[in-house]
């Protein structure tokens, strides 16, 4: 049968490999299977220009983070010159709408937004948010932990490396450190959803919590974080993120010996002053502690 | 598709498919990987309206899209400059020039395709899709990609046999 080669599916089951005894040898016998044959076989010496992933990821990482301000590349260098002028004019306007801000260790800071709403950063974290688009966008990247104080308007949406946090105007508080993500809701309604996609919606007096993946929910009755009044206070959590907490306020390291870091620490410590902290949170948990020099503290458990 | 993982892996396994689908429909790889780069900012920006099923047609659209926009603005020029990747051989000197030859006939052909029948063509044969693949990506049937492929063997044989 002459017309098979043409027929689309035969091709197709060539191709595919899918093609039985006797349809092979009637494919052969066609008068431009020789030609077909020769086609196929030279495309696999045809070959596009090399594409490197990964490198291209790293490309659109770096223009996610700069938003759409990125200037493509243009190939015509009358274009470029054309461009060089315009982007150097408009790179104070443009590039400054990525507004940042940083606490360093036991630092905090209070931010008004576009919007009226209100940050409080705890100690070594920031907040990077677009101002130039605001209006049209409530949205901002938070690292490590804030207060927020929402105004009613549009979504409001906190991104974390751990999880997001999606509003319509309300108080709350979010603490983001390495596999821990934590939204505890102070007033109105929040959505929450860590990385798994696992998505909660917390009213007033609720607390969400991700760690390494586990969910946990509880109850709380504070209208304010504590860490705004000077404690960092904490509910049940792993020791271990109790422990940043307190590098944070205090500019210190820890040194763990046999200490299980995933105990769970109920209660808080000041940020005023560091003996008193160490007191309070390690005498309950029953763990010592002594100075190597300034700056480290060396944890063993009591005898 | 708001995770960073899902959003990388999603990357990982489908920007060198649409690059490679664009380049074939306009034959400038620098237009390509400028289209791939803007349609996977879009797809970050609307992380949160896009699910992962729907993600690889809505990238599709969003990439045809930005190649029209693109098109209306200035007329590409097909050029396929595709480096011909030779295994090692022990075949006579005429053999080999005949080989090329053929492979520029071959190339100069692809080139000519219409639009449909390229990027059809090219996707199985250099992205080494299958059928069903290929018409999930364009949204056609599997009867269309069949139809398209052998037109485009139908035009090539004819092309290199005439010249």
């Amino acid at each position: 049968m002459e017309n098979d080669i043409t027929n689309g599916e035969i091709i197709r089951k060539w191709l595919e490999g899918e093609l039985s005894q006797e349809e092979i040898e009637a494919l052969k016998s066609s008068n431009v299977y020789d030609d077909y044959k020769k086609i196929i076989d030279a495309t696999n010496n045809l070959n596009v220009p090399d594409y490197d992933i990964e490198k291209e990821y790293v490309k659109i990482q770096q223009l996610r983070t700069h938003k759409n301000k990125a200037v493509k590349q243009l190939k015509n260098w009358i274009y470029t010159a054309a461009a060089v002028l315009v982007v150097t004019l408009g790179y104070f306007y443009f590039t400054d709408t990525s507004t940042n801000y940083q606490t360093g260790f036991g630092e905090q800071l209070a931010i008004t937004l576009p919007d009226n709403s209100k940050v409080r950063l705890n100690a070594n974290s920031s907040i990077e948010f677009n101002e130039g688009n605001w209006d049209e966008e409530r949205a901002l990247k938070l690292v490590g932990e804030g207060f927020f104080e929402v105004e009613k308007g549009s979504t409001f949406l906190v991104t974390t490396n751990e999880g997001t946090v999606e509003v319509l105007g309300t108080e709350f508080n979010v603490a983001v450190q390495p596999n821990f993500f934590e939204v505890q809701c102070l007033e109105g309604k929040v959505k929450a959803s860590d990385l798994k996609q696992k998505q909660v919606t917390l009213t007033q007096g609720k607390g969400f919590r991700s760690v390494n993946g586990v969910i946990q929910e509880w109850n709380f009755n504070n209208k304010k974080p504590s860490w705004i009044l000077g404690e960092s206070s904490f509910n049940d959590s792993p020791l271990t993120q109790v422990l940043i907490a307190f590098q944070n306020q205090y500019n210190v390291t820890f040194e763990t010996k046999g200490i299980d870091k995933n105990q769970r620490f109920t209660g808080s410590f000041t940020h005023d002053d560091i003996n008193t902290a160490l007191e309070t949170l390690f005498d309950a948990m029953e763990i010592s502690y002594t100075f190597e020099g300034e700056q480290k503290i060396v944890l063993f458990k009591s005898e | 598709m708001c995770d960073e993982k899902t959003y990388e892996l999603f990357f990982k396994t489908h920007s060198k498919v649409f690059r490679n689908y664009i380049y074939y429909k306009c034959g400038d790889i620098q237009q390509a990987e400028d289209i791939v780069q803007d349609t996977f900012i879009k797809l970050w920006k609307n992380c949160a309206k896009v699910a992962l099923k729907k993600a690889k047609s809505y990238m599709f659209t969003l990439a045809n899209n930005a190649f029209l926009n693109q098109v209306t603005h200035k007329k590409v020029v097909l050029e396929y400059q595709k480096t011909i990747m030779r295994q090692q051989t022990n075949e006579s000197p005429e053999f080999i020039l005949e080989e090329k030859e053929f492979l520029l006939k071959l190339n100069k052909a692809i080139a000519d395709l219409p639009e449909k029948q390229r990027v059809v063509f090219l996707l199985s044969r250099i992205d080494k899709k299958k059928y069903r693949e290929i018409s999930e990506l364009l949204g056609i049937s599997i009867k269309a990609v069949e139809k398209r492929m052998s037109q485009a063997l139908d035009t090539l044989r004819k092309k290199i046999s005439n010249i």
